[in-house]
């Protein structure tokens, strides 16, 4: 009966002992979304605790003369027994407090593990409370790096979009003015440029005039190297010969006028350019005169 | 000689009467005076830078025989000893056509003259008919043409027409071709000497001697018609002027004064000489002398030597040289000794002497002191610019051709007295090759009248 007293007791004392650990698990932690720890852990115990209680030792009888004898028989076997009882008891104390050892070792062993894993989980709570505080923090301030760094994105891009804004606007106002330096620059070299070709064009015709002198005066020089001076012809006498030429030089007609020497010096020059043809060419076939005057002064012979 | 063609001879009427005269003269001449071998070649030192190329085709002939004479060879030699001219050899020649119809200028074209002459001559009874025509090669063009009937003993005085007509055409100037030339020739060693006065044509043929003495004889003196010459002789023993008409050879003394007679000057009438004469205190002076009537005019009267007067082409000065500055140099007074004190009239150098007026009038031609050389120099009586014409070291005695357009003049060469020629614009130059003797003095005659 005791056992089974003690064993209740035990059985009370192991459910009791179990209901203050839930109550105290109850009590300081808030679970939270975490899930209560097992149940299957306070059912193996009681059945462990179960076997202890039965192996628990009866309290000793008293003894008689025969009965002492028996007594000391029953003394002795009373000792023994209770020496054996005792052995027993011890035995069984041994065990109940071996097995009170190995319950509270295991009730230890559980408050160990239970607070391990209490602590596990309020470390792991506060792990997970302050990784999610850190991650919290790490998102908030990621979200605001992010945000500041959007922000500044954005104020950077604002800004570089003004700023490229801004460059364009300049760039196009540098542009329409270089445009405009550009056309006054171009107008100011169109109008040197036509300066200038007018006054190539001048001086083209200079040249081309002065091209169309010298090639007269070629033709005039041939002809006076092939004149000869009638020797009774006065000094400084000058006289103008009309000479038509085909383009291949050669003299269609001459016609000496205006000469005051007498009909040997008219001859003599219409001779002269007779002699010369073919006259010469122009080098530029554009200058070629069909129709020549020439003058001649008789002291320019050789 | 008579023109058949009138069309380019102005004067052909008195030409025809000159050549009448001419035949009579030289007809005589050649009976008085036996003909000489030509003493004158004319070679021309000095042509014209550019001569003018002319063809000179040879005549054609029709008539029995031969031509009686080479017309063309005479008038390309005159053309060409002019200087001015440059003939066309006869080989060269791609045609020798007599007529002008007959001319291809494109065959003349070719071988580059500017004029082509072509002529023929025809025998008429006993006379000959010279025809010539000049063209124009370039132009096609006649120039020049005429026709001469002649005798054919005149055929070469006729060709030096002919030459005289073709050069007047061409230069403007005046042929000389057919005018002659007196001058001195001195042959032997003294005491052995012997003094001729020689008048040949001006290319030197046809030479014959007017007067030989062993005498000096100097000075002669064309009358302006050509006929006569006066000249000094020293015959008598001492200087007297006389004139000779050549087609008689008659003469006679127009000055035998005491003292100096010396260098006869006619003057361009024909009535008068200027000379010099000596003084009895022997200083010379200038006169001129009135042949009708041998009235004499004393137009210096200085104690200076007054000499070798000449004429002005008008005759109203007298030009001669005077020291009375000094030095030599050329005064020019009025011949009818209206005035007291001449004009000096060169001035470049210090000696200007022996002047002679061309017969244009436009210059003076006088023997100048160049640095030492005593050369011949024209000065324009007008700019009185002096040009030096001669490069000798003792010209001397220059004279005018009748057109003005050349001179000639006496030098000495290789010791011996040589005649030179020079155009009076100095540009070309001939030598008158005379065969051994001293030739000096030569004058020019004036154009045949």
């Amino acid at each position: 009966m005791r056992q089974v007293l003690d064993n209740a007791i035990a059985l009370i004392g192991s459910v009791a002992l179990h209901g203050v650990l839930v109550a105290l698990l109850l009590i300081n932690f808030d679970w939270g979304d975490e899930p209560p720890l097992p149940v299957q852990t306070t059912i193996k115990a009681r059945i462990v605790s179960d076997e202890t209680t039965v192996s628990r030792p009866a309290p000793p009888a008293e003894p008689s003369a025969a009965e002492i004898a028996e007594r000391q028989r029953q003394e002795a076997a009373a000792r023994e027994r209770r020496q054996r009882e005792e052995a027993e008891r011890l035995q069984r104390e041994a065990e109940a407090r071996e097995a009170e050892a190995r319950e509270v070792a295991e009730r230890e062993a559980q408050a160990q593990a239970d607070r391990e894993a209490r602590e596990a989980a309020e470390r792991q709570a506060r792990e997970d409370a302050e990784r999610e505080a850190r991650e919290e923090a790490e998102r908030q301030a990621r979200e605001e790096a992010e945000r500041k760094a959007r922000e500044e994105a954005e104020r950077q891009a604002r800004e570089e979009a003004e700023r490229k804004a801004r460059e364009e606007a300049e760039r196009r106002a540098r542009e329409e003015a270089e445009r405009r330096a550009a056309e006054a620059r171009q107008a100011e070299l169109d109008a040197q440029l036509k300066d200038a070709l007018d006054a190539e064009l001048a001086r083209q015709g200079a040249i081309d005039q002065g091209l169309q002198e010298k090639y007269i005066e070629v033709i005039r020089q041939r002809v006076r190297r092939a004149w000869r001076v009638p020797a009774g012809a006065a000094k400084d006498i000058v006289c103008t010969v009309r000479v038509r030429q085909l383009r291949s030089g050669d003299v269609v007609s001459v016609v000496v006028s205006d000469c005051p020497g007498g009909e040997a010096l008219s001859r003599s020059l219409s001779i002269a350019v007779n002699r010369a043809s073919p006259l010469p060419p122009p080098d530029d076939p554009s200058l070629f005169e069909p129709n020549l005057v020439l003058r001649f002064n008789t002291s320019e012979s050789e | 000689m008579r023109h058949l063609s009138e069309k380019s001879q102005k004067n052909s009427s008195s030409s025809v009467a000159f050549w009448r005269q001419w035949l009579v003269f030289a007809g005589l001449v050649l009976t008085l005076a036996a003909p000489a071998r030509a003493e004158l070649v004319i070679e021309i030192t000095r042509g014209a830078v550019k001569p003018i190329p002319i063809a000179i085709v040879p005549f054609g002939w029709a008539g029995p025989g031969n031509a009686p004479g080479d017309a063309a060879g005479v008038i390309r030699s005159d053309l060409f000893g002019s200087g001015r001219f440059d003939p066309l050899a006869n080989e060269d020649m791609l045609e020798r056509p007599a007529r002008g119809v007959d001319i291809d200028f494109d065959n003349w074209r070719l071988v580059a003259v500017d004029y082509v002459l072509v002529g023929r001559l025809e025998q008429i009874g006993d006379e000959l008919a010279l025809t010539y025509q000049l063209f124009d090669v370039y132009g096609a063009r006649q120039v020049v043409a005429d026709s001469l009937v002649l005798e054919p003993r005149e055929l070469r005085l006729a060709s030096h027409r002919v030459a005289d007509a073709v050069f007047e055409a061409i230069t403007g100037v005046k042929g000389v071709f057919a005018t002659r030339v007196a001058y001195i020739s001195v042959s032997g060693r003294p005491p052995e000497r012997t003094y001729r006065l020689i008048v040949a044509d001006a290319d030197g043929n046809n030479e014959y001697v007017l007067l030989e003495s062993a005498q000096p004889i100097m000075s002669p003196s064309w009358s302006p018609d050509g006929r006569q010459l006066a000249y000094v002789s020293f015959e008598s023993g001492r200087a007297a002027v006389y004139v000779q008409t050549l087609r008689t050879g008659s003469r006679r003394a127009v000055s035998d004064r005491p003292g100096v007679n010396n260098a006869p000057a006619w003057s361009p009438d024909g009535r008068q000489l200027a000379l010099t004469l000596s003084d009895a205190e022997g200083n010379l002076d200038v006169h001129v002398l009135t042949l009708l009537g041998n009235r004499l005019v004393r137009l210096t009267e200085r104690r200076s030597i007054d000499t070798e007067p000449t004429w002005s082409a008008d005759g109203r000065h007298v030009y001669f040289t005077s020291d009375r500055g000094g030095a030599p140099q050329v005064y020019r007074i009025a011949a009818d000794g209206s005035e007291d004190a001449p004009e000096r009239v060169t001035f470049e150098g210090n000696y200007n002497a022996r002047p002679r007026v061309s017969p244009d009038g436009r210059y003076l031609a006088v023997v100048h002191d160049d640095r030492g050389r005593f050369r011949v120099a024209v000065q324009d009586l007008e700019s009185g610019a002096l040009q030096v014409l001669s490069d000798g070291a003792l010209d001397e005695s220059p004279a005018f051709a009748p057109n003005s357009a050349q001179l000639i003049y006496a030098t000495r060469r290789e010791g011996r007295g040589v005649l030179e020629t020079v155009s009076t614009d100095g540009l070309i130059s001939g030598r008158v090759k005379s065969v051994g003797n001293d030739v000096r003095e030569p004058v020019w005659s004036p154009y045949a009248r």
